[in-house]
């Protein structure tokens, strides 16, 4: 009974020609999309990997020099584009591509794709997932707003309840069929993302790539599901075509367009995140009270020559072993870490927190939670940006610990003139970000899926409880 | 009376009866009062961003002025003393910020004023090692965009208008009563003019009212500017009704005039723009900063002997040759200033090579607003509320006139061995934003209007052509 409906009722869509039209359009913007959105990432990844080739050459060629001074010149990490993130931009043209790489402070990740494309990047970029995410909901709409509306303006309802089928098989049917209409039209996202990943990760799908774009798969069928359920019941207990399409369109547009904006803005006003003037202003004035490694004069510098003089048992820092330049610098490295990784970490965290006000809304707003696991698994969410920040810094922290080391234990005693080989930079091996684990994700975005789990199940369960026209007629309609 | 104003009655008398109108009515004002509180909440951030900048300009600089009137015979005072009189010190602790202060209406549309800087310390040094490129943001928070009456009148304003009139005459259809409607002796022309007049008024009215309601919260004062919002608010709207109009010719159901209006919505709203960005984006190279900043560093960490630099310094500024008194320490200083400079003069031309390259990305997106009313209406938006690029670019051409004035008065102070006094200190340099006038927003209006007029027209055209069967 419930694959007769499901067939009776795709064959009656899939002969629509308006329905033809829209799914024409549906591919033609997905195309379009996966087709830039590709050409933009492999160009960003070549641009990437050609930066970091060069800024490599350029700290393997320093030539003989001060370690310290190397820690002064410094060197740059860039953010790789994540394998799938030609799906999902998520927040990467709004982060930094790079961090300079220095001493004595920690910078932040500088040159995001919005700061040279004027206001057009405030409305967004068509990437796959802005189709998928929020057009194709829409299409669902349109496909299944006059499923039973259609049939009651027919007059048909009642024909085809006498054939002995209830409203819960009549509706599951429906909804099954439209779910393989809807199978049918993404497919096609499917098979060119899977291509294009094949194309694009360099000839080597990983398993771990694999992985993200299964529960992609996963989580998008699962939204697509909530919401076919929802609209087939909307239409259900709706006493018109028009009732059922005004309903189900004030919820698309409040959960995908007013509840996402508000959220963002309403975070940001709960947790209120410093500016860069009173950021920068209470990082100084906590880093003076450190030790600072370049001003002999400096008193904590003084402090700490009495302290290793005396753990030296010697009475001048030319009768010392190891260079007390090399020291002061280090231990001027470890305060101002110290600062620098307080203030940031504090500064990520209210952005957090703001983010999480988004999180919590993808319970209401299905579109959020589907976003948001989309963001976190092609990897191009905040938290991931905040990721690859703070690997950038642990490898600078090493890098510059290492030189002031070195001065520590290879320079003579007051040698301001010290200089390593040219072949010394060798020793620091390259920066490489890690991304993070589909686990660690999939822990972070618990409540999204939460989210995504319940609206699937809130609709099954509506079309389960749907009442038989005898029970409760007329169907009570939703406030319109 | 005549027949117009009584079809207008009685649609009025229609509307106002059903629930809908309520409905839309209540979800507008209250998206605008949210957008209007919002708006002002930022801007009243900014501000106290910018007093808390001026306090702490003024306390750094009175601590210096004060040093120098410190008893210096006391033990620590001289000290103190001999380091204020130093310019140098001036320069580093003495330094002011150059402010780009919120318009009278930017809480209405914040524009890019969270993405950039709109202030910035400016020390004699190199200014390109000392632009702040961004504002600190939440990602996250950029990608949605900000909830300001921009994005009222941009987003949702349509969306009104395509609830309040999808249904225009298929309503009468589905209901039955257009043969009623048209067996009486008024043209059917007359009835859907009648329908559309009132509903345009009924929008402009809730523009009007949302505008006002803006300027009463934000206490906007600025008559020009806000009579210009209006003029661009009005005109966007027109367009909306232009789309509408066409539509509804072509007598479709209700459910296939909401469906192509939505679509038509995110075209127009979201697939266009994102697609030309996208486009631009792949075609357009993004200015290579960071390459800059790695030459910068190469040249900046290379240090030649301070002799060599100082003296590189006189062939540009003949006025202050030979006027170091070559003491050792001094030296130091003039020719971190030097070498500063140097950096600065090699390097301005890529920077604003650079920045023209971003700029070539602007004037294409310019070429293109005819197609993209939207985008159209938010340039308009944020010239008039002074948070689009020009404004930015105009306010960063002040700021690198400020690093000359600034520079100018710490430099030669330095290298002549001229010490800082109480007078100096008051007379520091002080950076004003001079608003310039915006570019006209005729041309943006004017391509509204055009859109409203074609598809408008083509509406009546075709409504005159096939009349109801």
């Amino acid at each position: 009974m419930l694959s007769l409906i499901a067939h009776n009722e795709r064959r009656s869509v899939v002969r629509d020609r308006r329905f033809r039209l829209l799914t024409a359009l549906v591919w033609g913007l997905l195309l379009t999309a996966c087709f830039v959105g590709f050409s933009r990432y492999q160009s960003l990844k070549a641009q990437r990997e050609a930066a970091t080739r060069d800024v490599r050459q350029q700290w393997l060629g320093q030539g003989p020099r001060n370690p310290h001074s190397a820690a002064h010149y410094g060197t740059y990490a860039f953010r790789p584009q994540s394998d799938l993130s030609f799906v999902e931009f998520g927040v990467d043209s709004f982060v930094g591509t790079t961090v300079y790489l220095e001493g004595h402070r920690q910078n932040e990740a500088r040159y995001s794709t919005a700061q040279s494309a004027g206001t057009l990047i405030r409305f967004g970029e068509l990437t796959a997932a802005l189709v998928l995410q929020l057009l194709l909901p829409l299409l669902i709409i349109f496909l299944c707003f006059n499923s039973f509306t259609k049939e009651l303006e027919s007059n048909t309802l009642g024909l085809l309840l006498s054939q002995g089928a209830s409203m819960r098989q009549l509706a599951l049917g429906k909804a099954w069929g439209y779910g393989q209409v809807i199978a049918l039209i993404a497919l096609p996202a499917v098979l060119l993302t899977g291509g294009l990943l094949g194309l694009g990760s360099d000839a080597q799908l990983t398993t771990d790539t694999l992985l993200r774009a299964a529960c992609l798969l996963l989580f998008f069928g699962l939204y697509y599901a909530g919401f076919l359920l929802v609209s087939v019941w909307v239409s259900a207990r709706s006493r018109s075509s028009a009732t059922a399409l005004t309903v189900l369109l004030g919820f698309w547009l409040v959960t995908f367009i007013l509840i996402p904006k508000a959220t963002a803005n309403l975070g940001a006003t709960l947790y209120e995140a410093p500016t860069r003037f009173a950021f920068t202003k209470a990082l100084h004035d906590d880093e003076k009270q450190g030790i600072d490694g370049h001003n002999p004069e400096d008193e904590r510098v003084k402090a700490l020559e009495t302290k290793v003089l005396a753990q030296y048992g010697v009475d001048s820092l030319s009768q010392l072993p190891i260079s007390f330049e090399g020291l002061s610098l280090q231990e001027g490295e470890k305060y101002t870490s110290m600062v620098y990784n307080r203030h940031f970490g504090a500064l990520q965290t209210v952005f957090q927190r703001q983010n999480r006000v988004t999180d919590f809304a993808g319970l209401v707003s299905p579109y959020l939670a589907v976003r948001n696991l989309s963001m976190g698994l092609a990897g191009s969410d905040y938290r991931q940006a905040v990721a690859f920040q703070q690997q950038a810094e642990a490898y600078r922290f090493r890098m510059v610990e290492y030189l002031n080391n070195y001065l520590r234990y290879h320079a003579k005693p007051g040698d301001r003139k010290y200089k390593v080989a040219a072949d010394f930079w060798q020793q620091i091996p390259d920066f490489h970000y890690q991304s993070a684990t589909v686990g660690s994700v999939l822990g972070h975005y618990a409540p999204a899926i939460a989210a995504l789990l319940l609206w699937a199940v809130l609709g099954l369960g509506l079309l389960y409880r749907l009442p038989e026209p005898g029970q409760t007629n007329p169907a009570p309609t939703p406030a319109v | 009376m005549n027949e117009l104003s009584i079809l207008i009655r009685t649609e009025w008398l229609l509307l106002t009866r059903g629930q809908t109108l309520r409905w839309l009515l209540g979800l507008l004002a209250g998206a605008g009062l949210y957008a209007i509180f919002y708006g002002q909440t930022e801007v009243r951030r900014q501000r106290e961003t910018m007093a808390s900048i001026s306090r702490d300009e003024q306390a750094r600089a009175g601590t210096l002025r004060s040093a120098l009137t410190l008893d210096t015979t006391l033990a620590g005072n001289a000290k103190k003393w001999e380091l204020a009189r130093d310019p140098y010190r001036a320069d580093m602790e003495g330094y002011r910020f150059a402010i780009h202060p919120p318009g009278p209406i930017t809480a209405f549309s914040l524009g890019q004023r969270d993405l950039f800087p709109t202030y910035q310390g400016v020390t004699a040094g190199s200014l390109l090692r000392q632009l702040d490129p961004t504002e600190l943001a939440n990602p996250q928070k950029l990608l949605i965009g900000n909830f300001d009456l921009a994005f009222v009148l941009i987003y949702l304003l349509p969306l009104f208008i395509i609830a309040l009139s999808y249904n225009l005459l298929s309503a009468e259809t589905e209901a039955g009563t257009l043969p009623l409607l048209r067996s009486q002796p008024v043209g059917l022309g007359r009835v859907l003019a009648a329908k559309l007049l009132l509903r345009l008024g009924l929008v402009l009215g809730a523009v009007v009212l949302l505008i006002g309601l803006a300027t009463l919260l934000t206490g906007a004062t600025d008559a020009e500017l806000l009579a210009q919002w209006l003029a661009v608010s009005v005109a966007y709207t027109l367009f909306w009704f232009g789309v509408v109009g066409l539509v509804i010719t072509f007598q479709g159901s209700s459910a296939v005039n909401a469906m192509v209006l939505l679509g038509a919505w995110l075209v127009l709203v979201l697939v266009t723009p994102a697609l030309v960005q996208q486009v631009l984006a792949l075609t357009q190279p993004a200015p290579d900063y960071q390459g800059l900043q790695s030459q910068i560093r190469e040249v900046f960490t290379k240090r030649p002997p301070k002799a060599e630099n100082v003296q590189k310094y006189y062939q540009h500024h003949p006025e202050l040759a030979g006027s170091d008194t070559m003491n050792a320490d001094r030296y130091l200083m003039m020719s971190f200033y030097a070498r500063n400079e140097v950096l600065d003069r090699q390097f301005t031309p890529r920077m604003v090579q650079l920045d023209e390259q971003g700029r070539r990305y602007a004037t294409l997106v310019e070429s293109l607003t005819g197609l993209m009313p939207a985008v159209n209406a938010q340039e308009l938006f944020n010239r008039l509320a002074g948070t689009d690029e020009a404004s930015r670019q105009d306010y960063l051409t002040q700021v690198s006139a400020f690093h000359e004035r600034w520079k100018a008065f710490i430099i030669p102070r330095k290298f002549r061995g001229q010490p800082m006094t109480e007078a100096d200190y008051a007379q520091l340099p002080r950076f004003t934003f001079v608003p310039i006038a915006p570019p006209g927003i005729g041309a943006g209006i004017g391509w509204l209007l055009l859109g409203a007029g074609l598809l408008g027209g083509l509406g009546i055209f075709r409504f005159n052509r096939q009349p109801l069967p």
